[in-house]
């Protein structure tokens, strides 16, 4: 038995994983999820592919290994037929092969001569005509029907010939002294290159010297006509096995799609037939072809069941022809996406400017599926946190902080195609802080549910030291410049009126001394007043809060040492100004010369004794001071 | 004469003015608070305000009422206490310390007494003073007790007003049994006679 594994022939695929075609070749129709069967038997490693249908081959192309990929040409199938799917099996589309081999090729291609009695036109028919069951084919010049009678002596006279001689009287009855070239029929002498006869039609004898000839075929066959072995076809069992011992090829669909490939598969193998009419010579110039009307949308197949049935069928081809259009630009999308990420990135210089942090936390890489997610997301924030948020004692960071400037973090380290953190996530790693022993807290506030996180190592319950030591800052500052300024005997409405009384501090000074968030400041506080220990005024202009006078005894009085302080503070910002001055006036003799004697920069001794004076006959004494200014 | 009464420093702390939340420090609130107007009324001799905290009636005769400081206002840091508040200091003096009174309980608008000396105190230095000036037993009026010029009554009760003198008479001296009072056809307090 021979085999016919020969008819799958290599093909050449491009970098993209798509099969190169030949030239006029194009594409009809593509269907994945494809497995092949050689006859009966499954072709092994030939089970998942995509199929491509074109105008001349059908190609398949291997997903797993695309070196598997083979082709076969549609020259080679003479009809097709689909197998529905039963249970498990797949539909299948049965492709018949020629029955290969010099012999049968041969026959196939003899044909033999009646000539039409009306316009005496030779007509070719096939050897194998059969005639009891064919219609009796016309005369492809003038269009009348042949004479049952003289077909069938044609055909006897030539059965009885081929009997007698074993050969075929027309093709096998060389006269020595013919010319390739000239017609068997008419005996007309064609032109070398001609292939059937300018005059009668009759097909030629290959004109072309046997050299050439043998050059071509050896080509050929060295290309595409070599066996089995270019493309390793190996099969479920050594042998090859064919239900009616005819060959062909079985294409499983097992995603379906049989129906449409069959539909475009004869509609290729018609062109085919008549590509080869015509190059036969068989067709007049002028010869249509039958063009099968266009399938109308069946829409009204009426009721029932299998009415029902067919519209959904329809409904279906229409979801997947708009599903797979859709899909397209999707992944033309996707295709693109690594440039837009690469693109993104660039820009990420522009945005961080020259604020590149020297601690450089390396990007969580990690997938958000992964059970470990959670867990290196927390670990990723609490490093995050110690290196930039919660670096001083005081500091803390409200969850909603957290999560706004990690986010912004993730962007300006690692560009806008960053995947961000969602709230759920930042909560569920939050939780993990305590788990994971991290050195980052966690902390809720009992009245508005505001958690904070703040540094484990100087974990304080509440901040109130921290307020506390401000306000008090902030009073001896208050004093000091009250002090200061009546020692300069300043007065104006502004003075007055700042230097009136100490005014305690609001919620948003506080905050914006530790760079906390409102929320932690007022949270904060209100410990602080529970416990008692900060007081508040509440007035027309708002909320201010003072440490706590009515408990604490009266502190000593601090003015004569304060006094002391300011005066030695002005009188250094004095020698500033001064010497300043001088050098300004030594650099420009511009400045008015006050007097001959008087230099600039030496503070005089009564500066030096004044320190110890009352206030009020030292800013006499600054006020003598001319052309100075204090601010 | 007296000199301006000098506020202590607390009454220039602006959250003074502010009613505190918490339960602690508002106490000690209003122990400044109250101590502050035991010590200004102690001072101008004041011995009744109004439920505003305006005094109402003060023995030091030669003090103009409407020049005094007053004590709810700072005017240096422009803060005053509110009404509520206000009323709040009232009801610690009068319930908590005993150290006020409504002047007329059923009718508590008239203002207060305020209690910088005790009722006790007051009734001792009263009878103190009849008891040396030997009159003990004498009928005397309202007048001759506390505003007879050249009668050697000592400062302390000079000018005492009329309604806290009643007051002391009622709930001390009488209950004591050592004060009757002579109503006359008026119905009016025609005279007292302490033994």
């Amino acid at each position: 038995m021979t085999s016919h594994l020969n008819i799958w022939k290599p093909i050449l695929i491009n970098r993209s994983n798509r099969p190169i075609l030949v030239e006029n070749e194009h594409n009809l129709y593509i269907r994945d999820n494809i497995g092949l069967y050689q006859g009966k038997l499954k072709i092994l490693h030939r089970q998942n592919g995509r199929v491509y249908l074109t105008n001349k081959r059908i190609i398949y192309f291997d997903n797993t290994n695309g070196a598997n990929s083979l082709a076969l040409d549609l020259k080679d199938v003479t009809r097709s037929e689909i197998i529905d799917g039963f249970l498990r099996s797949s539909p299948k589309i049965r492709i018949m092969i020629k029955v290969s081999g010099e012999e049968s090729a041969q026959i196939s291609n003899k044909r033999l001569v009646w000539t039409c009695k009306i316009c005496s036109f030779n007509n070719q028919i096939a050897l194998n005509f059969d005639l009891e069951n064919n219609s009796l084919p016309k005369c492809t010049s003038c269009g009348i029907t042949a004479n049952m009678g003289q077909l069938r002596k044609v055909l006897e006279e030539f059965g009885s010939a081929d009997e007698e001689s074993g050969t075929s009287s027309i093709e096998q009855t060389p006269e020595p002294d013919r010319r390739d070239d000239q017609c068997p029929t008419c005996t007309f002498i064609n032109h070398p290159s001609m292939t059937n006869c300018e005059l009668c039609g009759t097909e030629l004898k290959s004109t072309i010297p046997k050299t050439l000839k043998n050059k071509i075929s050896s080509q050929v066959s060295s290309g595409y006509n070599s066996p089995t072995n270019g493309i390793n076809i190996k099969l479920e069992n050594d042998l090859e096995q064919y239900t009616n011992g005819k060959p062909y090829v079985k294409l499983s669909f097992r995603k379906g799609g049989e129906s449409k490939f069959q539909e475009l598969l004869i509609q290729a193998l018609d062109e085919i037939k008549w590509e080869a009419l015509k190059q036969k010579g068989a067709i007049n110039q002028n010869g249509t072809k039958l063009e099968t009307p266009a399938k109308q949308p069946q829409k009204q197949l009426g009721g029932g069941i299998f009415g029902l049935e067919k519209i959904g069928e329809q409904q279906r081809k229409t979801n997947e022809i708009i599903l797979r259009d859709s899909v397209d630009d999707l992944e033309q999308l996707m295709f693109r996406f690594q440039d837009l990420m690469k693109l993104s990135t660039s820009f990420t210089k522009f945005i961080n400017g020259k604020k590149s942090s020297e601690v450089i936390i390396p990007p969580l890489a990690i997938s958000k599926t992964s059970s470990l997610y959670h867990q290196e997301l927390s670990r990723h924030i609490s490093e995050y946190l110690v290196s930039f948020e919660l670096t001083k004692r005081s500091s803390v960071v409200t969850s909603q902080d957290l999560y706004a400037k990690y986010n912004r973090y993730l962007v300006l380290t690692q560009g806008f195609g960053t995947e961000l953190i969602s709230p759920l996530d930042l909560n569920r790693a939050l939780e993990l802080f305590d788990e994971l022993n991290l050195p980052v807290i966690s902390k809720k506030y009992e009245k508005s549910g505001l958690v904070v996180l703040s540094s484990r190592s100087s974990h304080v319950n509440t901040y109130e030291e921290f307020i506390l030591k401000f306000i008090q800052e902030k009073e001896d500052q208050f004093r000091f410049e009250k002090v200061k300024v009546e020692v300069m005997g300043i007065s104006n409405g502004f003075v007055n009126s700042e230097y009136a009384y100490f005014k305690g501090v609001t919620i948003s000074e506080i905050s914006d001394k530790f760079g906390w968030s409102y929320n932690i400041t007022q949270e904060e506080i209100e410990t602080c007043v529970e416990n008692g220990t900060i007081v508040l005024d509440h007035n027309i202009s708002g909320t201010f809060y003072f440490n706590n006078r009515f408990t604490n005894a009266d502190e000593e009085d601090h003015t004569e040492e304060l006094r002391a302080r300011v005066h030695k503070q002005i009188l250094d910002e004095q020698n500033v100004i001064s010497s300043s001055l001088k050098t300004e006036y030594q650099t420009s003799q511009n400045l008015i010369n006050l007097g001959p004697s008087y230099e600039f920069g030496v503070v005089e001794t009564s500066h030096q004794e004044s320190t110890t004076e009352p206030p009020v006959r030292r800013s006499s004494v600054l006020h003598a001071l001319e052309g100075l200014e204090f601010n | 004469m007296s000199t301006a009464f000098s506020f202590p420093k607390i009454h220039s702390f602006p959250p003074l003015y502010t009613k505190q939340p918490n339960a602690t420090i508002a106490q000690h609130q209003l122990e400044s608070w109250t101590q502050i107007v035991l010590e200004y009324c102690a001072h101008y001799k004041i011995t009744s305000l109004s439920l505003a905290g305006v005094p109402r009636y003060s023995q030091d005769q030669s003090l103009d009422l409407d020049t005094l400081p007053p004590i709810f206002d700072n005017k240096e840091i422009e803060r005053t206490v509110n009404e509520e508040f206000k009323t709040t200091i009232i009801n610690h003096l009068i319930h908590k310390l005993h150290k006020a009174d409504y002047i007329n309980p059923k009718n508590p608008s008239l203002g207060i007494f305020i209690y910088w000396r005790s009722l006790t105190e007051w009734s001792d230095l009263l009878y103190s003073y009849v008891d040396k000036s030997g009159q003990l037993g004498t009928i005397l009026t309202i007048y001759e007790l506390t505003k007879l010029e050249d009668a050697g009554i000592p400062d302390n009760l000079k000018y005492l007003d009329e309604e806290l003198l009643i007051k002391v008479l009622k709930e001390v001296l009488i209950k004591k049994g050592k004060a009757q009072i002579l109503m006359n056809e008026d119905g009016e307090i025609g005279g007292v006679k302490i033994v």
